[in-house]
């Protein structure tokens, strides 16, 4: 099965050349064949797991946290900011 | 007394009898590091910290202070694992120059036993990879010959230890990224239980997948360690409530009547000689011990690799789609070139940051979770998943553990795979079924192939059982004490 690597590489925010994207392409041909192997198996009534112990549910108290001091170190750790806050230029029009 | 025949254990004595000092062991473990890694390229970042926090160990001892179980004994951590105030990098560009603002609980639980991290290895970018060759700032390599891969995705750890770079090493296995690398640089390390040790502040690739553990040089040191790190945490819902057993004093070599499994799919799987031969030779010393061996069938081995490749690529474009540029790591050079989109803001700055192995994976798992895919790869890979964890607990109520080959070879040269993703993603043949079912895995180090390459063999357990790999762990370290060889080409 062939993918088109530009529709998913919009999906996914990637930026990437013709050259790589073809690469990919060729790859993934190759990786989905060995993977619809899958589709051989009868699986029909069974529920997905998505986690391997799914008895776990380990919830916490809902309590309020101070968040003030660590919001500053995260803050400090970027190299775009402004005060408590990030900066991010100015992106005018867009698909979204 | 030559300190790199000793492991964490060892040391951690000789610290408590003051036969050696912090400062002497850290000193020890920095020049070694400063003389052999140049030619390993096993450490990313040193902590330029370590000496005083072994002085302060020092001094903590010698005034009866109240001393962690671990004091002053140094160690390495990964660059996946959070570590407060130093550069934490998942060997990604996109992370190059990322300082947390704290540390994994994994971190901070070793903290508190007053361990010294000497700094952060190197690894596969984000972990994805089982060659170490995907990391931003160049391949480590295997100290038992350095054209040679240490495997990966722990490659930097599992060469740092074999190397005596440290006398333990945290790794993060998702798909095999501790046992293999283990496998390829003759050392032990173990996978435990999903669930054993919080992923709080573990760069995260694969959440359902990913677990921490540690490597070290024996099967003891590993233990002992692990109970350090184990244990539930409130800052993941996914840590188990369990107690977490004295692992290192249980340690016990009488299995008489243990039952043994041995799955059929691989028996009948044509194997490497030397694979094989390993394999043999682990097996004849069971039987030896008095070992019951039963051959088990899980037919869904065969299809473990496709499985996992779809539900740990499509976690990790979830996971990853965090890295946007705004708030943390790589941002493109939007003065020189403005954005002409919010999309295009993330889109260049996540392309310039990303190497091509992880672009592949974020990739491959948006496809498999978009719309009109979903169903016949994501969904479909996690009712495989289900069936196949029936299968290996169902094998599990006729047998107490599992005997498996780690990976289909031995090290590879450096270059050999990294063209030929399908070939690489096949290595992980023996290793992703174990996390994609939750299983605790442990590899021990057994012998050496014609080149002077080790061969490692795998102990799979029973959820929560990792008392049963560390016997029959100990029982394998006893007989082909693989730790007393030391790589002398470095």
């Amino acid at each position: 099965m062939k993918i088109n690597v530009d529709s998913i590489a919009k999906l996914a925010r990637l930026k990437m050349d013709a050259n790589q994207m073809q690469d990919f392409e060729a790859q993934f041909e190759k990786i989905l064949e060995y993977f619809s192997r899958l589709q051989a198996i009868n699986t029909e009534g069974v529920l997905p797991l998505v986690t391997p112990f799914e008895t776990f549910q380990n919830l916490r108290e809902d309590e309020v946290q101070d968040f003030k001091v660590f919001a500053d170190e995260v803050i400090k750790s970027s190299d775009y900011k402004k005060d408590r806050l990030f900066v991010v230029p100015p992106v005018v029009g867009g698909d979204s | 007394m030559s300190l790199e025949t000793l492991g964490l254990y060892e040391l951690s004595k000789k610290l408590q009898t003051k036969e050696i000092s912090s400062e002497e062991l850290t000193r020890f473990y920095l020049k070694r590091i400063e003389q052999v890694d140049p030619k390993l390229n096993s450490f990313l970042t040193i902590n330029d910290q370590a000496l005083d926090l072994a002085k302060q160990a020092d001094q903590k001892r010698s005034k009866g202070g109240v001393l962690g179980a671990l004091e002053g004994v140094p160690y390495a951590a990964k660059d996946m694992f959070c570590t407060k105030g130093i550069r934490t990098t998942a060997a990604s560009k996109i992370l190059s120059n990322f300082v947390p603002p704290y540390s994994a609980t994994v971190i901070q639980k070793l903290e508190k036993q007053g361990m010294v991290l000497l700094g952060k290895t190197n690894q596969d970018e984000f972990a994805m990879g089982s060659s170490n060759e995907t990391s931003a700032f160049g391949p480590s390599k295997n100290p038992w010959n350095t054209d040679y891969v240490p495997g990966g995705s722990s490659g930097g750890s599992a060469s740092a230890v074999a190397a005596r770079l440290t006398p333990l090493a945290l790794g993060t296995d998702t798909g095999g990224s501790i046992r293999q690398p283990a496998h390829f640089c003759g050392i032990t390390g173990i996978k435990p239980t999903y669930g054993r040790i919080s992923r709080f502040g573990i760069v995260s690739f694969a959440s359902s997948l990913d677990q921490a553990g540690p490597m070290t040089l024996k099967v003891k040191d590993a233990a002992l360690a692990l109970e350090f790190m184990s244990g539930y945490d409130a800052a993941d819902s996914t840590s188990a409530y369990k107690d977490v057993p004295r692992w290192s004093e249980n340690i016990s070599t009488q299995l008489k009547g243990l039952k043994v499994g041995l799955v059929k799919q691989y028996i009948e799987k044509p194997l490497e000689p030397e694979i094989q031969k390993a394999w043999s030779l682990a097996q004849d010393h069971l039987k030896q011990q008095g070992v019951e061996f039963i051959e088990v069938d899980i037919t869904l081995s065969e299809h473990a690799i496709p499985v996992y490749y779809l539900v740990a690529t499509s976690e990790a474009s979830s996971n990853l789609s965090r890295y946007d540029g705004i708030r943390y790591g790589q941002r493109s050079d939007f003065e020189a070139l403005p954005a002409e989109s919010i999309d295009d803001f993330y889109a260049r700055s996540r392309g310039e940051g990303f190497g091509d192995e992880v672009k592949r994976r974020i990739l491959l798992g948006t496809f498999s979770l978009s719309s009109g895919y979903f169903d016949a790869y994501y969904t479909k890979a996690c009712q495989v998943r289900r069936l196949l964890q029936q299968q290996y607990l169902e094998a599990f109520s006729k047998c107490d553990v599992l005997l498996s080959p780690v990976a289909s070879t031995c090290a590879f040269k450096i270059g050999e795979k990294v063209n030929d993703p399908l070939k690489m993603f096949l290595n992980d043949f023996f290793t992703t079924a174990t996390n994609l079912c939750g299983l605790p895995g442990l590899t021990v180090p057994v012998t050496k192939n014609d080149l002077g390459l080790p061969i490692g063999i795998q102990l799979t357990g029973k959820p929560f059982d990792e008392q049963t790999l560390f016997n029959v762990g100990q029982t394998l370290e006893d007989k082909f004490a693989f730790h007393k060889e030391i790589p002398n080409g470095i």
